[in-house]
């Protein structure tokens, strides 16, 4: 990954990239899935704070709430407020991004903190296929309005070409190879400068050799201060990261870091 | 952004979408065409109406509001009334000090012709045809100013009424039922026993069938001498200034002359009540194509949600809202609806012009020699307007049901 483009910024503006501060925090986190008899506690009462600048992984076996948990502090999803008896947890169950309740958020300013504060990178690339690399990139800057198009598309070409995608711009999401959208699909993530990058299993569906060329990005990226907090199974993905936070059951029931 | 999304979607589903939006445009040419030749014909009758019989007209009689003396005192409405040897009062009926009234109403606001005329029927008599016939005493100079017989004269002349004893002027088609032509003699005799051989010095036609089949023109004197109606007016006829304000004008005047006054919108009622139905009848059948041209658009739209819900998922990851996701599918409805529309708004004009051309001769409630297509330009936004809402309203449901879909229910779907 040849940085073409020594002016451009990936990073997020601020000190939160910098400085340690308060990024993610959830507290007394529950969350119910499904209703009636199906319903499930996936997340028990989880307590979590992520600064800026951390590199997180969340570890731990299948249905242990981990995706639930980053679905949260990305703010795509709102906890459970009550228990089944429908009482209000005490503490309440609460996410803030970048020191903001989204409980006190309508579901529009949730939408908008999500486009300037959050990057979502998920397991299947989920690019628009009518659209190409570049616009698909292109897509979060338009959304936030502060570029015209001209220039959004300059900075996502940009954003691709540091991420090893310059040659294949133009090239529609399915034309792509698995390894190459799923750049795409980081690039997308960090276009507006995210405070905090967010992956669910981003190397869940791709081979090893793509799959350790998206870790050398994620890794890049942190090195450069890039806040990132990722979900995954892969034991050598998780050994990357500075941080990992192993969960069991709902609850969190390890919190190691690396010196 | 919303548009650049929607605008790709859209060209993603050209075949789809070519056939919503001919579904819409031959939704919007047949509403044009149909809702142009109604009001065509429409239109066409009540200016032949108006403009062939007056705008207005005073009768020579009260207007029946009066309740009857028996049906006042005995207000049960199951009894049964019956008197005997009842003798009807002679009347002779007419309107009183025509001169004067007319004096009056030529100084009213709005009002700018009054004709009079003497009316009663005849007994027309032309070789071996006897056929009956309404005839019509008239002052040329003032009937031209209060309809269009001086325009719709096809042989002879109005002021040769003027010039020839008893000449007679007949309507086209009682000219040719008769088999008479011009300054042909026919015989006329009415009711009250008076006869003359009158000199056929013009026939006309109004395009009104019933008009130009019953109607005969005398000069008023010669009239009142045949209906045995000396000095006698049986009606006013008034031109106004605007033939669709007549109404107002006419209970105006009703309450001035103290006659019965008619307006054409009051004389016409039956078939404007017709084209009431005819015009409802016509926009229910139209509206009822633009209906399903909307179910084809909503169709294509609930396929294309369908179709997407990956990228609904991943579009409000990145920030888009429920407004934006109900926006998206929204403009693609709006794309389809409006070149659906415009397509249709312009076969329409083809379709009107194109049928104005045909050469079919209509001969019913009116005679023309083409397809009456009507001009109004507001029959061309009327069809924008309705098929944009009807269109957008079935856009909105799809859209509704894409701003919905909960995107991690989605993606969790997809692990």
């Amino acid at each position: 990954m040849a940085p073409t483009d020594a002016t451009l910024e990936l990073r997020p503006p601020g000190p939160s990239a910098a400085a340690p501060s308060m990024l993610l925090r959830a507290g007394n986190l529950h969350r119910v899935l499904g209703s009636g008899d199906a319903a499930a506690l996936v997340l028990k009462g989880v307590n979590l704070l992520v600064r800026g600048g951390e590199y997180v992984a969340i570890v731990g076996p299948s249905g242990s709430g981990k995706s639930t948990l980053l679905y949260l502090l990305g703010g795509l999803d709102r906890p459970t407020r009550t228990d089944a008896d429908g009482k209000p947890f005490d503490p309440p169950s609460a996410v803030f991004i970048a020191g903001q309740d989204t409980a006190a958020l309508s579901d529009r300013e949730l939408a908008l903190l999500r486009n300037r504060t959050v990057g979502f990178v998920f397991q299947f690339h989920y690019l628009l296929k009518e659209f190409s690399a570049q616009e698909n990139v292109a897509l979060p800057m338009l959304k936030m309005g502060q570029l015209p198009h001209e220039a959004a598309m300059d900075r996502a070409a940009a954003i691709l070409q540091r991420l090893g995608m310059g040659d294949k711009l133009r090239r529609k999401a399915h034309r792509l190879s698995g390894g190459e959208q799923q750049r795409v699909a980081i690039a997308r993530a960090l276009a507006n400068q995210p405070q905090v990058l967010l992956a669910d299993e981003p190397t869940g569906n791709l081979d090893r050799r793509n799959g350790e060329m998206i870790a050398d990005v994620f890794g890049e990226l942190h090195a450069q201060g890039q806040s990132i907090v990722m979900v995954t199974h892969e034991p050598t993905m998780a050994a990357r990261a500075a941080r990992r936070i192993t969960m069991e059951d709902g609850r969190i029931s390890a919190d190691d870091r690396t010196p | 952004m919303r548009w650049f999304i929607s605008f790709r979607y859209f060209l993603s589903h050209k075949r789809q979408s070519l056939v919503c939006i001919a579904g819409v445009a031959i939704s919007v040419t047949m509403f044009i065409t149909m809702s142009a030749m109604m009001e065509g014909f429409k239109d066409k009758f009540i200016i032949e109406t108006v403009e062939s019989s007056g705008h207005i007209t005073i009768h020579d009689e009260p207007r029946e509001t009066r309740t009857k003396i028996l049906e006042r005192i005995y207000t049960d409405p199951n009894a049964l009334l019956q008197v005997q040897n009842v003798r009807p009062r002679d009347n002779v009926k007419k309107i009183k000090n025509a001169a004067g009234l007319m004096a009056k109403l030529r100084h009213m606001r709005g009002i700018v012709a009054v004709a009079p005329e003497v009316e009663g029927d005849v007994i027309v008599t032309y070789a071996t045809k006897t056929l009956s016939a309404a005839v019509l005493g008239v002052e040329p100079e003032q009937q031209i100013l209060v309809t269009t017989i001086g325009q719709d004269m096809v042989e002879g002349d109005l002021s040769r009424l003027r010039t020839t004893a008893d000449g007679v002027i007949l309507g086209s088609g009682l000219a040719d039922l008769l088999g008479a032509k011009l300054n042909d003699e026919i015989s006329l005799s009415s009711n009250t026993g008076g006869h003359t051989i009158s000199r056929v010095v013009g026939i006309f036609s109004t395009g009104v069938t019933p008009v130009d089949y019953s109607r005969a023109y005398m000069l008023i004197n010669s009239a009142q001498t045949l209906l045995d109606k000396k000095n006698i007016i049986n009606d006013i006829v008034i031109r106004t200034d605007d033939y669709t304000k007549a109404e107002g004008y006419a209970a105006q005047i009703e309450s001035i002359a103290g006659y019965k006054t008619e307006s054409w919108q009051e004389s016409n009622a039956n078939f404007l009540k017709i084209f009431v139905i005819q015009t409802i009848m016509t926009y229910i059948i139209t509206g009822a194509l633009l209906v399903v041209a909307a179910f084809g658009v909503l169709n294509i739209l609930i396929m294309a949600v369908l179709e997407r819900v990956n990228d609904i998922a991943i579009l409000k990851s990145f920030g888009l809202s429920r407004g934006d996701i109900t926006l998206i599918y929204v403009i693609q409805g709006l794309l389809i609806g409006l070149i659906g529309t415009v397509l249709g708004e312009i076969c329409g004009r083809v379709g009107v012009s194109a049928l104005r051309r045909l050469p079919i001769k209509v001969e019913g409630l009116i005679k023309t020699e083409g397809i009456l297509m009507s001009d109004s330009r507001s029959l061309y936004l009327w069809a924008f307007v309705t098929s944009m809402v009807i269109v957008l309203l079935a856009a909105v449901y799809p859209a509704r049901r894409a701003a919905k879909y909960d995107p991690v229910e989605v993606i969790r779907g997809a692990h």
